[in-house]
């Protein structure tokens, strides 16, 4: 597996390198705990599940739930557990059935991050392609920059940005994520990031600004249009306040929108951001996310 | 145990769509397709409510340019060739144009303008 047959696969502050070829087939769940399935040509992958523990985590007893849940559904039987050299922290496990050889890890890929991930092969072979993803794992803290690198989406959020849901379906990816500093309830900004494939089919007779400009709600006008010099047009969709009492005071209800071309795989990017503070820049990634590093992460 | 009915997608994707020799294609003037079935067989009650609802004779569906652009190419290629030709014409995941195809091929099919070679018999 080496580079160029990998890419990097970050979400909820974890990151490692998948095969090229895996797509991430279910997606459920948080910042703090979750699941995902990874399929390789139609075919189940790997299993993963993640938690962000208050207290220390207790590999044995992960170990422990894992094989009562092998035991109950397969005739599966944990055969070797060894304990994970190195920087990181965790178990390797070895399961043994009528089907073959599993292997899986319980895994914590940072000491000072308190994220533990279990990653379970659902194909029976050898323990290369789990051993390359625990080697490459990497965790953030939970006031960290962020980077988010799933479903061709490929973006770096300053601390607490929190992803709330994704929607991936044929030539669309839709994600939102939540701005709460400090884990408070009370959201500070929204952003929405849709990516659109057949670009150049969407934008056959209309520019970008025009093509956003006619999606506007009716209530809003669109000022601050600008090009940068890579072609990322940025605007605000701007409209009077919300309730009669907003506008009484005069606050405006502002859009920060962004979007830009990916010409390698005709996709259009648009960025939407609404909240306090300073607004998101575009989040445009400079290069093509395949090959796109985490340096805060792979420094580490 | 496995369920009959419930269609295995390896078999899906060497399956090879053809459409029915009963449907005429034509092509509009700015170059979509146009698929057009033999006139529909009705019961004597099936032509009266059809004649009392104004129901078509005959189905006749207007492609855009890419469905235009997938019958173009059914000339004997698998499903899983359509698929890779799309993605890498359109640019998309090879997941995704298995999808996009899928739906496409199942909209057809639902209107008894197309058939699918070969899946019969890998499912018997």
């Amino acid at each position: 597996m080496n580079d160029q047959a990998t890419r990097i696969f970050a979400i909820h502050g974890f990151s490692f390198r998948i095969p090229a070829t895996w797509e991430l087939r279910v997606n459920k769940g948080y910042w703090g705990n979750g699941y995902q399935m990874f399929i390789d040509h139609r075919t189940p992958t790997l299993n993963l599940t993640w938690e962000r523990f208050s207290r220390t985590p207790d590999y044995d007893r992960t170990v422990a739930r894992m094989a009562k849940r092998a035991t109950q559904h397969s005739d599966l039987k944990v055969t070797k557990v060894e304990p994970i050299t190195g920087s990181r922290q965790g178990l390797r496990v070895r399961l043994e059935g009528s089907e073959g050889v599993f292997h899986a890890a319980v895994l914590r890929p940072d000491p000072d991050v308190n994220l533990v991930l279990v990653i379970r092969q659902m194909l029976p072979g050898s323990a290369l392609p789990l051993n390359r993803l625990v080697d490459s794992s990497h965790a953030l803290a939970e006031d960290a920059p962020t980077p988010w690198r799933f479903h061709g989406l490929a973006l770096d959020l300053p601390p607490w940005w929190r992803l709330h849901g994704t929607e991936h379906m044929v030539g669309l990816t839709r994600a939102v994520w939540f701005h709460r500093p400090k884990n408070r309830l009370k959201t500070a900004g929204v952003l929405v990031l849709r990516r659109y494939a057949c670009a150049s089919r969407i934008l056959r007779e209309i520019t970008i600004d025009r093509w956003i400009e006619e999606r506007l709600e009716k209530r809003e006008t669109m000022r601050q249009r600008a090009y940068a010099s890579d072609g990322t047009f940025s605007a605000i969709a701007d409209a009077p306040g919300l309730s009669p009492w907003r506008r009484l005071r005069g606050v405006r209800e502002e859009r920060h929108l962004a979007a830009w071309i990916e010409e390698g795989e005709d996709r259009l990017v648009v960025q939407e951001w609404k909240g306090a503070g300073p607004p998101l820049p575009p989040l445009r990634y400079p290069q093509d996310p395949k090959d796109g590093a985490l340096p805060r992460m792979e420094n580490t | 145990m496995s369920n009959p009915a419930r269609l295995d997608a390896d078999a899906v994707a060497e399956a090879i769509p053809r459409l029915r020799e009963d449907v005429t294609v034509s092509q509009s003037e700015d170059g979509a397709i146009r698929l057009r079935s033999a006139e529909l067989r009705r019961t004597r009650l099936g032509s009266a409510l059809a004649w009392l609802f104004r129901l078509p004779l005959r189905i006749e569906v207007e492609l855009d340019e890419i469905g235009s652009w997938v019958v173009a190419r059914m000339d004997g290629r698998s499903m899983q060739d359509l698929a890779t030709d799309l993605a890498a014409d359109r640019k998309l995941t090879l997941r995704e144009a298995e999808a996009a195809l899928t739906v496409f091929v199942q909209s057809l099919l639902a209107r008894r303008l197309l058939t699918l070679e070969g899946l019969i018999r890998s499912c018997a």
